[in-house]
């Protein structure tokens, strides 16, 4: 937390996790409900079982596998199959929810109505008109809304942005999100009656597909990296062109949002091939920031020394005779610099899971969220970026099924 | 297997030969230097470079004179 403080000029709602925050929550125990006990919902209930500020006292789940599961987790917890019921236990003071997307905006909406904070997954809705619901019901509350956009949170990120802030790399002139994988995005399902609600993800009228599940991480991005600048227009693409299942969501898409300084941001995926695997960066005039994996390059670096210089010469002259191609065409190679490392331990994996892993920041998003929960103190500006995040997503979701170019409001979240 | 002798002649010649070759590897580092507009500082830091290129431009005289013997007995 103590990297977290010391950027908390710059993000705002890390405020709520200074010491003296913590101070005012010693002692005190946030009351939980988990909804939803899928993959998600257990990988929260694991980190909230080893928080000190929370109690899990209820998780709710309408399939009993899942529900089971949990309870195994945490035995003294009461199971509830239907979340209404949940939201009437008084003993619970705020939510999580970890549900289908399409989900999100209802359970939300009734849990402020029943008093409760709430923490919801992101994206945070399947549609526009969900999301401003959203958004005007936890105005009205005067409750705690956190989201699950957990790169808020993480260190590597918040230090990233403050480089960025400080002029690191110069002027920000493009942002690159790709997030590439090889598996089919399937769960087992043991009977066939459940497909649509265990693979949900497959299927539009519960899930915004790729955008939402995937880039509504990254493209949280662009937002920090333009300093709130908020983009114009997205374009984009997309199709079913390898898994032919039945699945209605696509398995490739490509977005690019276009901001008012004429700075483009990208988002690439495709679940057929994980070479790559992830990334996302911040091209600056000066630098790049490779954000996942902790390292910042220098457009100009240092120069090597002269006897090296002239065998990389010889060494080139010797290969750019090589009688591939001709004399005309020699390869741009990428540059040269080793880079700084910026924070240590970096965890990096092939985004292989969908569930989270270590050092991403979710244990401190969680812990933020039980904070408020004691303290009952907001965390400035999470829920307006939670908003724009997924406000870029579902509207990347609909560029890229149009294949058309989509104009983004931008007075939604005021 | 038979004792070999090494004269006093030929260490002077092989120390002088390697002697040689280290000044022209100390060389063309002063001259990447000067081309690159790197620091002086190199001489010493690329040090490892240099005896490599020294090491090299032995072989190769090592080699000349072999060839030279070859062509001498033809």
């Amino acid at each position: 937390m103590g990297a977290l403080a010391a950027g908390a000029m710059l993000f705002p709602w890390l405020t709520a996790c200074t010491p003296e925050k913590q101070k005012d929550a010693a002692g005190g125990k946030a009351r939980l409900g988990i909804i939803g006990t899928g993959s998600r919902g257990r990988f929260h209930l694991a980190n909230l079982l080893e928080d000190d500020l929370v109690q899990v006292v209820a998780i709710c789940d309408d399939y009993r596998p899942h529900l089971d599961e949990a309870a195994a987790m945490c035995p003294g917890a009461r199971l509830y199959s239907d979340y209404h019921a949940l939201l009437e236990d008084s003993e619970v003071d705020g939510v999580v929810i970890c549900t289908p997307l399409s989900m999100h905006s209802q359970m939300t909406i009734d849990s402020f109505a029943a008093g409760k904070h709430v923490f919801c997954e992101k994206a945070l809705a399947w549609s526009v008109q969900q999301l401003t619901d959203m958004y005007s019901a936890w105005k009205a509350s005067g409750k705690v809304l956190m989201v699950g956009q957990q790169r808020l949170y993480d260190p590597k990120y918040v230090k990233a942005m403050e480089l960025v802030a400080g002029g690191a790399i110069g002027q920000v002139v493009g942002i690159r999100n790709y997030w590439y994988r090889n598996n089919d995005w399937r769960r087992p399902v043991d009977d066939p009656s459940q497909e649509r609600r265990i693979n949900w993800r497959l299927y539009q009228q519960y899930s915004r597909g790729l955008m939402a599940e995937l880039a509504c991480h990254q493209l949280q991005n662009g937002s920090w990296a333009m300093g709130g600048l908020r983009p114009d227009y997205v374009s984009g693409t997309g199709s079913i062109m390898f898994y032919k299942d039945g699945r209605e969501v696509f398995d490739n898409v490509a977005a690019i949002y276009q901001y008012p300084n004429g700075v483009h941001m990208t988002f690439d995926s495709i679940i057929a091939n994980k070479h790559f695997a992830m990334g996302e960066q911040i091209l600056g005039s000066e630098g790049t920031i490779d954000l996942v994996r902790g390292v910042m390059y220098s457009e100009q670096p240092r120069r090597r020394a002269g006897l090296r210089q002239m065998l990389e010469q010889i060494e080139q002259g010797i290969l750019s005779n090589a009688a591939f191609a001709g004399s005309s065409w020699v390869t741009e190679a990428p540059g040269t610099d080793k880079g700084i490392r910026f924070v240590d331990n970096v965890s990096v994996v092939d985004g292989a899971s969908s569930v989270g892993f270590s050092g991403d920041g979710s244990v401190e998003l969680m812990h933020a969220y039980a904070l408020a929960v004691i303290t009952g103190v907001q965390p400035a500006e999470i829920v307006e970026e939670a908003c724009w995040s997924t406000l870029l997503a579902l509207l990347g979701d609909e560029a890229t099924r149009t294949a058309s170019r989509i104009d983004i409001p931008k007075d939604l979240f005021e | 297997m038979k004792d070999t002798i090494i004269t006093a002649k030929r260490k002077r010649t092989e120390i002088i030969s390697i002697s040689v070759c280290f000044a022209l590897a100390v060389l063309i580092n002063i001259g990447c230097i000067i081309y690159y507009k790197t620091t002086f500082y190199e001489i010493f830091t690329q040090m490892g470079y240099t005896l490599v290129i020294t090491l090299v431009l032995y072989l190769v005289w090592i080699l000349l004179r072999l060839l030279g013997r070859l062509f001498k007995k033809r």
